[in-house]
């Protein structure tokens, strides 16, 4: 494939990496993205035209470095997205807020543009993804940040080129408290009032709070003009100002303060702007790539803090200092459980207290960091590279070989619009509960079972079912009541009641490593011990990891009534005798439901989730 | 054989003090009783009392909100002031409802933070967060005690059949006005109070002097050895960096779900106070100033929503008691020193987030019999352990044990409620 990349090396190695062609293409801005005015990209969209000869398959770049712009005809106010007129697919990284990145442009203009199908946003936090697709902007993808490809050092952790120090490399973010002249208090009220919404319920968002629970605007209409939106989403955006702010002193400037004033010396901060903002002893940037990778390798423990424009989602340098081999502590995120087993491949802390005392147990235990930091850059390096992104993208924007298609929608927003106030949710293969948060954000009012039959994984299920106001059960679904054997892996997420395909695509960062006897039940037989309805059955999830027709044999019964199946489904055998999708597609069909759509995975090449609704 | 304590005070507290068996003389009337006049009229106020409290035998002076704190000439020192009962060597115990910076407007700072250093007065303060930071900023003679229910004449029976109307009622004022206000800020000034909320959405125990004081160190502790004018300089300082703080929690303990529970369930929520209208734009009933209708008001009402205001880091306030006591069914955000008080579930409910919020209304609406029990049960907690005459009979008893108070027995016994009270200096 040839793929266009504005001049992002990141991009660029992960073509490479992946065997693609590259064809190096100008960025608007000069070197800078966020520089590019409307004139600057009137000029990027001449010099693209001229290049209309060279066949590529999409255009990719950074902070949306190629979206330009070409006159329509005759009419030079009225403008035509260069991209589209190309007759190409153009994918933009959107790694900082669209007010940063598209600071010099009209925000007319800007949401116009947004609205073109043909322009793919990128976006790595997953409540900016769904709060630009509840904007009515299409084709939003939300991809994790990664880490470069590059050479990494994968040798164990030398202990004697560790310096006993901690760590954070990143820039103070917000001039916000620091700025001159005066705010409104009014202005302050709906940051505060989201705010107290997220301190309650972590996984609600600013647009949660700001349209859902306190409508603090209206939200954006399909049919509104243009004007319309951009003065609904400028009214958001200005609101949100202060959250961002608000969420960069939580997030991180408090922790940089605290460890400053506690560890002295054994706290080195490597950035800009935090001895302007706040009078802390810093260090200046890390100027060489190599010395930059090098040193999250060389220092005992390196703290990860995101910044301000953060709500779910990660930074890059959760995959810069896993990549790099280094011991990674960082504040807890929501979107962390979904790329690293927190514990196994990284730490978490959850405040100043617990963050002392994460420091001085990892600082006294040096193998078990070591052990960490090895498991971290095992699935950063298999997982979380720009490559990886890639490939995923490419899944989605491209007809992969398969035949299937990936939705550019979220099943949260797919149930809604099926089923928009669930009464009962099953949640089946559990694990610690990611799924239930989301399940429990998208139907406050829901009733929601979690199954999840491993005992340490159950134990943390139940700790988290009681934030969500949930009901875990430890018991695997099947085909049968009983007893079975569950085999585990090294990635939890990974167990299954059937064995381990030997080379499976997965088989190169997860692999077997003990048997537990678990329960197992059908999930027609549950619902009648337990006086379930199954008319109040509205969605079940199924992610048992190949386990998925037996527990739909299970259920016939339910079959005939719950609204709409979630279903994990695989592309190639990664357990021994397990279904693929078309099989399960086939089921149930067979059993009256109609497939909804397939969203992509981590690993869209291995696997997916389908979503099903009773026709 | 020893009489009863003889206890002055004001005709607010007179039946709590009366049920805890001491004996009440009721002050003689001022010319007000507003706790913001200036420190000449406290002093001319003295004279009334000074012969009064003499002329009684006074042994103790129970007072809300300095209400009744008056000034006489020092008799160690002639030039200098002295509380009337302080110069009578009569102990003086002002329960405080109202944060320390809202009472004495009309004094500066450095004499009022001068009278609060004051031995001679002892500060009853109903939750342990403001309790820790006054001894931390140097405040002598605090004693932490909850705060209860006026002893009352009660309804027992069972909650009658509700009201047709609305099913949700809250009865309160918007805990702040400053976001509604023509105020600006300096962004400066928002960041102690922002930082100690990003705390406190981790850490919900932590009060906001730990975090100020121990945690971030963004001030020094008064030491012992600074002079009063000092001290009142770094309190003064820390009180305007709590502002910030103090705004945000009245949105995110009240103001928030009065506005979402408008917003969900329109006239069946009703909200009976002032102000709304003009800070939220939300209809509201007026306030409803006779005790007797409001009370009654909270037995009428499924459920009585109980908000709390800005000014409260870890304890109940007084509605906590009020409604309980009165039989209704209360369901409370939740407060850290809830559990000390109530049994969740059992004598009250609680509610942590908006989704809750809603489930709960709509789960107690559908199971009226759970709601009579839980209030039943309520009432009988807060009648048995939580109405003034228990607080003051604890507060005795802690006064005997610090030697403040002679150590006799109370006239009668009465149950005494199991409480951890601060060391008296």
């Amino acid at each position: 494939m040839r793929i266009g990349v504005f001049e992002h090396g990141w991009w660029r190695r992960a073509c490479e990496a992946l065997g693609h062609d590259v064809c190096a293409l100008p960025p608007a801005g000069n070197g800078n993205p966020y520089t590019g005015d409307l004139a600057a990209r009137l000029e990027l969209g001449q010099r693209l035209l001229g290049r209309r000869d060279e066949p590529v398959s999409l255009w990719l770049d950074h902070g949306g470095a190629g979206l330009a712009f070409t006159p329509d005809g005759a009419d030079s106010a009225s403008l035509r997205l260069t991209h589209e007129l190309h007759g190409t697919v153009l994918c933009s990284h959107l790694i900082d807020p669209l007010s940063t990145t598209f600071q010099c442009l009209d925000w007319r203009v800007l949401w116009q543009s947004l609205r073109s199908s043909a322009w793919v946003k990128l976006v790595w936090d997953r409540a900016h993804a769904t709060e630009l697709q509840r904007f009515g902007v299409p084709n939003v993808l939300h991809l994790p940040m990664a880490a470069p490809n590059r050479p990494y050092d994968t040798s164990p952790l030398d202990r004697s080129r560790c310096r006993p120090v901690v760590s954070f490399v990143g820039g103070q973010n917000t001039s916000y408290f620091s700025a001159n002249g005066a705010v409104a208090a009014g202005n302050l009220l709906p940051a505060v009032l989201a705010r107290s919404v997220h301190d309650d319920l972590p996984g609600a968002s600013f647009y949660d709070a700001f349209y859902d629970y306190y409508g603090l605007g209206e939200p954006v209409r399909a049919d509104d003009s243009i004007d319309h939106t951009v003065a609904k989403v400028t009214n958001y955006y200005n609101a949100k100002l202060f959250y961002h702010a608000e969420l960069c002193l939580k997030n991180r400037d408090r922790f940089v303060i605290f460890l400053t004033r506690r560890l002295a010396d054994s706290f080195e901060l490597i950035g800009r702007g935090w001895d302007l903002a706040y009078g802390l002893p810093c260090a200046p940037q890390i100027s060489s790539t190599d010395d930059y990778f090098q040193h999250f390798r060389q220092v005992a423990i390196n703290i990860n803090l995101v910044n301000g424009n953060a709500e779910t989602g990660l930074n890059m340098r959760h995959f810069e200092i896993t990549a790099a081999g280094g011991f990674m502590l960082c504040y807890r995120q929501p979107e962390l459980e979904s790329c690293f087993h927190v514990g196994k491949e990284c730490a978490v802390f959850e405040n100043e207290q617990d963050l002392l005392a994460k420091i001085d147990y990892y600082m006294h235990h040096p193998e078990e960091r070591a052990a960490i930091a090895l498991a971290g850059q095992r699935r950063t390096l298999s997982q979380h590279l720009y490559s990886h992104r890639l490939a995923r993208l490419l899944q989605t924007v491209t007809p992969p070989a398969r035949q299937v298609e990936f939705s550019t929608s979220t099943w949260a927003d797919d149930c809604r619009k099926l089923v928009p106030s669930a009464d009962v949710v099953l949640d089946c293969g559990a694990n610690t509960g990611q799924m239930a948060t989301a399940f429990r954000q998208l139907y406050p009012r829901a009733e929601i079972y979690c199954f999840e039959p491993v005992k340490a994984v159950f134990d943390q299920l139940a700790v988290n079912c009681r934030a969500l106001r949930a009901h875990p059960i430890q018991k695997a679904v099947g085909d049968r009541d009983g007893v079975a054997t569950m085999h585990l892996t090294t990635s939890p997420e990974a167990n299954s009641l059937l064995e381990y395909q030997q080379n499976n695509p997965c088989a190169q960062w997860t692999w077997v490593v003990g048997t537990e006897q678990v329960d197992v039940c059908t999930l027609d037989t549950w619902c009648r011990q337990n006086g379930i309805d199954f008319t109040r059955v509205d969605l079940i999830k199924l992610d048992v990891q190949g386990a998925e027709l037996a527990a739909l044999f299970g259920a016939r019964k339910l079959l005939q009534f719950a609204k709409m199946l979630l279903v994990e489904v695989s592309f190639v055998p990664i357990y021994k005798d397990c279904p693929l999708f078309p099989e399960i597609d086939a089921f149930l069909k067979e059993c009256g439901y109609r497939h909804v759509a397939l969203y992509p995975s981590d690993q869209p090449q291995n696997w997916g989730d389908a979503l099903y609704a009773r026709v | 054989m020893r009489r009863p304590l003889r206890i002055a005070t004001t005709p607010q507290w007179e039946p709590s003090v009366r049920e805890a068996g001491f004996a009440v003389y009721l002050l003689p009337p001022l010319p007000t009783l507003d706790f913001h006049r200036p420190l000449a009229q406290r002093f001319t106020d003295g004279r009334i009392y000074r012969s009064f409290l003499e002329e009684n035998d006074i042994d103790l002076v129970l007072d809300f909100n300095t209400e009744t704190m008056t000034l006489s000439p020092s008799e160690e020192a002639p030039n200098e002031v002295a509380l009337t009962t302080a110069v009578l060597g009569i102990p003086y115990v002002a329960c405080y409802l109202d944060p320390i910076t809202s009472t004495m407007g009309q004094v500066r700072w450095s004499d009022h933070w001068q009278i609060l250093e004051s031995r001679g007065w002892i500060k009853w303060i109903w939750e342990t967060a403001h309790a820790e930071e006054l001894t931390k900023l140097g405040v002598p003679n605090i004693i932490t005690l909850p705060m209860g229910a006026a002893n009352d004449d009660f309804d027992r029976t069972p909650l009658p059949d509700p009201d047709p109307g609305p099913a949700v009622a809250f009865m309160g004022h918007p805990a702040s006005g400053w976001f509604r206000s023509n105020q600006s800020i300096e962004p400066a000034a928002l960041f102690c109070g922002l930082t100690a909320a990003a705390v406190r959405a981790d850490m919900p125990d932590l009060p906001f002097h730990k975090i100020y004081f121990d945690l971030y160190r963004f001030d020094k502790l008064p030491g012992e050895s600074a002079d009063v004018l000092a001290r009142a300089e770094i309190a003064g300082r820390y009180y305007q960096q709590k502002f910030i703080y103090n705004a945000y929690l009245a949105i995110k303990q009240r103001d928030r779900f009065a506005r979402f529970l408008k917003d969900r369930l329109g006239d069946l929520f009703e909200l009976v106070g002032d102000h709304w209208e003009a800070n939220y734009g939300l209809p509201h009933t007026p306030r409803i100033w006779d005790p007797k209708v409001l009370h009654e008001r909270m037995r009428r009402v499924p459920i009585c929503l109980n908000l709390m205001k800005g000014n409260l880091e870890t304890g109940l306030n007084i509605r906590h008691f009020e409604i309980t006591a009165y039989g209704g069914f209360m369901l409370t955000y939740w407060t850290p020193e809830l559990a000390g008080c109530f049994e969740m579930g059992k004598e009250c409910d609680v509610f942590h987030n908006e989704a809750e919020l809603l489930e709960k209304i709509a789960y107690y609406l559908e199971h009226a019999d759970e709601r009579r029990d839980i209030a039943l049960a309520g009432q009988k907690r807060t009648l048995s352990e939580h109405l003034y005459s228990h607080r003051v009979l604890r507060l005795v008893e802690m006064l005997r044990e610090s030697d403040i108070l002679p150590r006799i027995a109370p006239a009668r016994p009465t149950p005494q409620p199991q409480l951890s009270p601060a060391p008296v200096r």
